[in-house]
């Protein structure tokens, strides 16, 4: 019997100290899920189909939980990060290639967050070169201040802002009667705009970095087995939570943008939109939402590419290191925060189309990155009694498989386009 | 023939195996290594064919004929036994080896091994060194045909072009028996001795859990506990729910008296209980004793290893008992007097003891009020008062009137505890003077 057994907790408020002690990986990777480009594609999505993909968002949270759990699993069961475990597995090429994709898609998603801080600061009318250069400083100081405990009560905290769109929701009163019938009675339309939009919505809401952010920070925090059970209330409280608020951003865009007929082409349009239709607050308080989120997701993106990248390639990695000792790790951080600032400043930067490859990738990377995670928590050898039982195995490829085919078919897109 | 050559691992790898007759039979995937031998020697050669329904096949080094772009087997193809699953053997150099952490007990380091430079001599094998650097990876991604030319245009001196290679007899390596949760080899004992405690802690660190828990067991029994003490706190509560109870027990006993408190006082009180019935009674009884304080209060800090004498000792034999004392009290800074039933008399200064007469009394050269703190004062009065007469240890006795000797606190007790707050105000003041962040 081991001493780490006997430790059992009972009571109930011991059980919720325990919950708080662990709390944090599952909620954050979740929230950062609902960056920039997310809330960009839930706006166009209530924008231009009004309510007709609201019921979307109860099977992606379904698979974004089963997904999120099973990375948490792998994390707690082994100790090791994704990467890690990747580079152990599957050799140095599989990782090398896996790396070089995530840094292009992870970098592209940077750059557009920094596009989302310019923007959102734009409304209130801040200059664009003033707000992104002081996001990059304050996104570097943040991190760098090497204590990632504090680091991450801040995160925590920024999780909380998320709410401004639920009140922006509620300020647009829209019909809750005709909401909840959209929900949950499924349209389903077989026009090309529509698919795509909903190829668009799964592949922003369940993106690979979150696979190699959530079990890194699983690692991080030692979560140990005895309290396995807390980390997946974590995962899964995160996951609804996320998407709530995606809900909240689609029926606020419904009921007003679409409504009113007006079409946008980004989020920061839309809260400009919103303003004569909904009131000044419920646009402010948007504008707020995209600010908060891509500020929050600037600060991650980067430090998880770097820790995933520097992993897998065996590089010293560790915010607690000195420049001298991890300057692989430190140099690809400060590298992807200068790149993602500095295009945003510089005009006539092709934007669209660099969103648009970034997803090519993603669609790419995510098929193969679920791949392995499946494959390594099936493995006896890895997770012993915590492998995948059959039922799960099942339904997890199978889950697998259509996200593949909608992967695929969101990078072949512009083929029938 | 005869002549040793250096090869890397990554060129024989998914290279072609021919049987006697010259046909193709697969591809090697992986070679099983003798554990027993300081350069671990190939003994076995996995070997794969088919992609998408794969089979393996082992042979025995025996039936290599020769190694040379490529693997001859002085066999045909029909001896040898292919099945869909990888054979079990005890350890293997692509599973085991290459690509997974190892430690550099030169470098003080956890690494990755990239790749493995191996030296054949005939059709043997031998694992000599291991490649960390970024040249492996480049090797084993296939590159090395066009970036090593760039590189040595572009970056003549570049460090790159020089590989970063770790002699074997240097590297330990942390493939784990999962079952077991023990390290497939055996620790260099002398090379991880010479690992500086602090950096030992920074390994560990690195490591997973299962890792770290199967690297410690690794070290032999005796060194333990000194390795065990000087690692942070929270690798030590880890290592220790890892560890059965009597296990736990062993260890605990023999690490000092007030870090084992620290450990045991998060416990359960159950788990706590039964910890303290399987130490050694002495031990125990020491420790029940800590435990009753408030970790914040002078008897909560205190450390119940000192050096206490009757009173009426000669210097003489008084400073015979000093060299005579175990080597875990290395901190004397003062003799303690102790007259009745332990109750406190003086205290003498060390350096005071050493310019003695042996035939005086020891008493003669004690301070001429005792300086003592209550076991219930808080730690804040202990640093008053250890400030006010300049002292680096103090006595703590009990609560009651008799002032029986229970401890001693030192001054580096009194410095763990001080510099967090110092830092923390520390902060505060910065914070408050400092403009406030852009955000």
């Amino acid at each position: 019997m081991k001493l780490g057994e006997l430790i059992k907790s009972r009571s109930w408020w011991r059980n919720a100290v325990v919950f708080v002690s662990v709390m944090g990986p599952g909620i954050i990777t979740a929230n950062v899920d609902n960056d920039a480009g997310g809330i960009t594609t839930y706006t166009l999505a209530g924008a231009h189909y009004g309510n007709l993909l609201l019921w979307t968002m109860i099977p992606i949270t379904a698979m974004l939980i089963l997904v999120q759990e099973l990375v948490a699993r792998l994390g707690v069961v082994t100790g090791k990060g994704l990467a890690d475990l990747i580079r152990e597995n599957y050799g140095v090429k599989v990782t090398f290639y896996l790396m070089i994709g995530l840094i292009a898609t992870n970098l592209a998603n940077i750059i557009a967050e920094f596009a989302g801080i310019a923007a959102s600061l734009g409304i209130f009318g801040v200059p664009k070169v003033l707000s992104v250069f002081t996001a990059a400083a304050f996104v570097w100081w943040l991190v760098t201040q090497g204590d990632y405990k504090r680091v991450e009560k801040v995160f925590l905290g920024a999780c909380v802002f998320y709410v401004t769109y639920l009140v922006s929701g509620y300020l647009a009163k829209p019909d809750w009667n005709q909401v909840a019938r959209d929900t949950f009675f499924p349209t389903f339309r077989l026009d090309r705009g529509y698919l795509t939009m909903l190829v668009g919505l799964v592949g922003t809401t369940i993106a690979p970095w979150m696979q190699f952010y959530q079990q890194a920070a699983t690692v991080d925090k030692g979560i140990k087995l005895s309290e396995y059970r807390y980390a997946r209330l974590d995962v899964v409280l995160g996951c609804i939570f996320t998407n709530i608020v995606a809900y909240f951003i689609i029926v606020s865009c419904s009921s007003t943008l679409h409504e009113a007929g007006i079409r946008v082409e980004d989020a920061s349009q839309a809260a400009l939109a919103l303003k004569p239709l909904a009131g000044e607050w419920c646009s402010a308080l948007f504008a707020f939402g995209l600010l908060n989120a891509s500020l929050f997701a600037a600060s991650i993106l980067p430090l998880s590419t770097a820790y995933s990248v520097c992993e897998g390639m065996g590089w010293q990695t560790g915010l607690d290191r000195s420049f001298e000792t991890a300057p692989q790790f430190y140099g690809l951080y400060s590298l992807l925060i200068g790149i993602g600032a500095l295009t945003v400043c510089w005009p006539g930067f092709p934007l669209i189309k660099v969103m648009y490859w970034s997803q090519v990738i993603n669609g790419l990377l995510l098929p193969a990155v679920l791949v392995l995670c499946l494959d390594l928590s099936g493995r006896e050898d890895i997770m012993g009694e915590y492998k995948n039982p059959l039922w799960f195995r099942l339904l997890s490829w199978s889950l697998v498989g259509a996200l593949t085919i909608i992967s695929l078919a969101m990078v072949a897109s512009p083929l029938w386009a | 023939m005869n002549e040793a050559q250096a090869i890397f691992f990554a060129d024989l790898l998914h290279r072609e195996v021919r049987d006697k007759s010259g046909r193709p039979v697969g591809r090697m995937c992986d070679l099983a290594l003798s554990s027993q031998e300081s350069y671990p020697r190939a003994t076995q050669l996995l070997l794969r064919r088919g992609w998408l329904r794969r089979q393996y096949a082992l042979v025995s080094w025996k039936d290599v004929a020769s190694v040379d772009g490529g693997f001859d087997l002085s066999v045909g193809a029909e001896e040898l036994a292919f099945g869909p699953s990888k054979p079990a053997c005890d350890l293997t150099l692509v599973r085991d080896i290459l690509d997974q952490q190892v430690v550099d007990t030169d470098g003080q380091k956890v690494i990755r091994v990239n790749d493995v430079r191996m030296l054949k001599l005939g059709t043997e094998l031998r694992l000599h060194h291991v490649d960390v650097g970024l040249r492996g990876i480049v090797r084993r991604l296939g590159w090395q045909w066009w970036v090593d030319p760039m590189a040595s245009l572009f970056l003549a001196r570049t460090e790159y072009l020089k590989d970063a290679l770790i002699q074997w007899s240097l590297v330990q390596p942390l493939a784990m028996n999962v079952q077991k949760g023990t390290l497939k080899l055996t620790v260099n004992q002398k090379q991880l001795a010479l690992i500086p405690q602090p950096d030992f802690g920074d390994i560990m660190e690195t490591l997973d859990v299962y890792r770290r828990t199967a690297l410690f067991k690794s070290i032999a029994a005796e060194l333990r506990p000194k390795v065990f003490s000087e690692l942070p706190l929270n690798i030590q509560k880890e290592l220790l729910e890892n560890m059965d109870l009597q296990e736990a027990a062993d260890l605990l006993s023999r690490v000092p008296a007030n870090q084992t408190v620290d450990l045991i006082e998060d416990l359960p009180k159950s788990v706590a209980d039964s910890l303290l019935a399987l130490m050694e009674n002495s031990t125990a009884r020491r420790l029940s004793t800590l435990l009753g304080y408030t970790s914040d209060s002078a008897g909560g800090l205190m450390t119940t290893e000192f050096l206490a004498m009757p009173h009426d000792t000669l210097a003489g034999a008084a400073l015979q008992r000093v060299r005579q004392s175990p080597e875990a009290l290395d901190t004397i800074h003062f003799i303690f007097l102790l007259e009745g039933e332990g109750r406190l008399a003086g205290q003498v200064p060390l350096k005071r003891l050493l310019l003695a007469s042996p035939d005086d009394p020891l008493a003669q050269y004690a301070l001429h009020k005792p300086v003592y703190v209550r076991a219930k004062d808080s730690f804040r009065e202990v640093a008053y008062v250890m400030e006010k007469y300049k002292l680096p240890s103090i006595p703590v006795v009990d609560n009651g009137r008799d002032r029986r000797l229970q401890g001693v606190i030192t001054l580096d007790e009194i410095l763990a505890r001080l510099i967090p707050l110092a830092w923390r105000r520390r902060l505060r003041v910065t914070r408050a003077s400092a403009p406030p962040a852009s955000a």
